[in-house]
């Protein structure tokens, strides 16, 4: 499977990232090589395999949401500047 | 020791290792040193050691971070042009442990940006060289923290393992690398990269040393849900069964790497039980973790979007132009490439094409693992298939770069502790590595056996 120049411009508006015009080439060269390297995965049955999307058992691990004294001492600070004219 | 019995103090340690640091400084291993609170540390380590108080275990150890672990003291830039201002408000829990026992956090260490690589070449501040030989690549993604305990400025160095950036550069400098059982050290407070199998770990001299060090680590951390600590217990045994692979790929293996490799299971066969393998899914490993790391990727880099933290544009119009402008400027082509490629593999046309099947063969990875270790207690293969390569060798063929990777990604998908070991050299005197993977959470068992029969 082939990726075009649109599928990559498309991905780039997706993902929020600026293209030269000048790289689209090589990098659609790039990842049509990575992608055409992941299509072995085909060579494999599959079939009644279920997905691994996480290795730990750990089910609902949550913790308090509490305020620390590291936190209360010396708060985070964060300067946002402004991002509208 | 030394410390407690007065032969030494922290404060000469920390002043060697800084001076250390500045008389390789043409490697470019560390992003940034911080001498002043690292003398600090050490002035009061010292203090508290003349008035017979209390010290932790690691009291006065001068040790430097990945430059991907959060700490106040610095910019934490992940080299990168987007962080390289960035100052965390916080430290990552396992520098937090580090401090805690009284190591004496003296720099950061050169990374490719983000941890995306295998050669330390895609770091924005330009790469770090090899300890042993200054033309070749040191490995990566954990390559400045490899060279930094390999030239002994630091007797250990915090380093991040996602498919083999601490492993493949611990062997290609000849040190010891621990990537850890998944879970076993909290990933609060590191650049994250593909949650997945992101696996903090440690680069050091001695595998005694990794000892001391995931001891000192391993805690269950609130703050990652994912956090599993690891047990100290060890079945010592005299005879172990060491797995080897039936179908090692031979051809694609440097003929210096492999008679390294040979000779050591020449060594082993004299006390232990070597048993051949099956590892059908093995060849696969590497296109499953493309899969799956470039899609994590994608979406954990979603965060810098020039808003909260880190680059901004600053010649944006509209907010749009921001995100994309502060993004584009601020990551590396490398950074870009896997982010592209993330998006696209889990957009509607290639999600069940190929990350889902990346994810189901992931499974069948993890079940060939659990059979050969059902007949052996560890697996023994390289850690790349080739030496250190030059600069610039690899970097026009990123497929060619990944293929070094080909025998550490697997341990990464099935979250398995596996430990690199120096092994020999090859002529040219760079150093060569050899891994050894253990079955989960099996972390101290490992290291007590390559403690013993493989140092």
């Amino acid at each position: 499977m082939s990726l075009t120049k649109d599928e990559i411009i498309h991905a780039a508006k997706n993902a929020q990232i600026a293209l030269d015009p000048a790289k689209i080439d090589d990098l659609l060269a790039d990842l049509n090589s990575t992608i055409s390297y992941l299509d072995q995965l085909f060579e494999l049955n599959t079939d009644n395999v279920a997905p691994t999307f996480r290795q730990t058992k750990l089910k609902n691990v949550f913790r308090k949401d509490e305020i620390v004294a590291e936190n209360q001492k010396n708060p985070p600070k964060l300067k946002v500047p402004k991002v509208l004219p | 020791m030394k410390i407690a019995n007065k032969t030494t103090s922290a404060v000469r340690l920390v002043t060697d290792a800084l001076e250390k640091a500045n008389h390789f400084k043409d490697r470019n291993i560390f992003t940034s040193l911080s001498p002043e609170y690292a003398l600090k540390k050490a002035k009061d380590i010292d203090r508290r050691i003349a008035l017979s108080e209390p010290v932790g275990r690691l009291a006065g150890v001068p040790f430097a971070i990945k430059d991907n672990f959060l700490h106040p003291i610095g910019p934490t830039t992940a080299s990168s042009k987007y962080l390289s201002q960035f100052h965390a408000p916080f430290s990552a829990t396992v520098v937090r442990l580090l401090e805690q026992s009284d190591a004496v956090l003296i720099g950061r260490t050169n990374l490719d940006s983000f941890a995306h690589g295998s050669s330390t070449e895609n770091s924005y501040f330009g790469p770090s060289k090899n300890a042993i030989n200054p033309d070749f690549i040191p490995g990566g993604s954990s390559g400045g923290s490899a060279v930094a305990v390999a030239l002994d400025i630091v007797p250990f160095a915090t380093g991040s393992d996602t498919g083999g950036s601490i492993r493949q550069p611990a062997s290609m400098n000849g040190t010891f690398g621990l990537k850890p059982s998944y879970g076993a050290l909290s990933r609060y407070g590191i650049v994250p990269m593909a949650s997945s199998t992101d696996c903090p770990g440690f680069l050091a001299k001695t595998a005694k040393d990794l000892e001391i060090l995931l001891s000192t680590t391993s805690r269950l951390d609130p703050l990652d849900s994912t956090s599993s600590p690891v047990d100290k217990i060890k079945t010592a045994k005299s005879q172990y069964k060491i797995a080897i692979l039936k179908d090692l790929p031979k051809s694609s293996i440097n003929p210096e790497v492999l008679k390294i490799y040979e000779d050591t299971i020449k060594k082993l066969q004299a006390n232990h039980e070597i048993i051949e393998v099956d590892f059908p899914s093995m060849p696969y490993s590497l296109a499953v973790y493309h899969a799956i790391c470039s899609s994590e990727i994608a979406s954990n880099l979603a965060r810098f979007d020039g808003v909260r933290f880190g680059h901004r544009s600053v010649d944006s119009d509209t907010i749009e132009e921001l995100y994309k402008n502060s993004r584009q400027e601020g990551f590396m082509p490398e950074n870009i490439r896997r982010i592209l490629l993330g998006t696209i593999l889990t957009s509607a046309n290639y999600y069940e094409k190929y990350y889902e099947k990346a994810a189901k063969v992931r499974t069948l990875i993890i079940n060939d693992y659990k059979t050969i270790f059902s007949q052996a207690d560890f697996l023994l293969t390289p850690v790349s298939p080739n030496p250190p390569f030059r600069f610039g060798e690899k970097t026009s063929d990123p497929v060619a770069m990944y293929l070094e990777d080909i025998f550490s990604t697997p341990a990464s998908l099935a979250g398995l502790p596996a430990l690199a070991f120096p092994a020999g050299e090859i002529s040219s005197k760079l150093p060569v590595g050899l891994q050894l993977t253990g079955s989960f959470k099996s972390d101290f068992s490992l290291i007590e056996f390559v403690k013993e029969y493989l140092s």
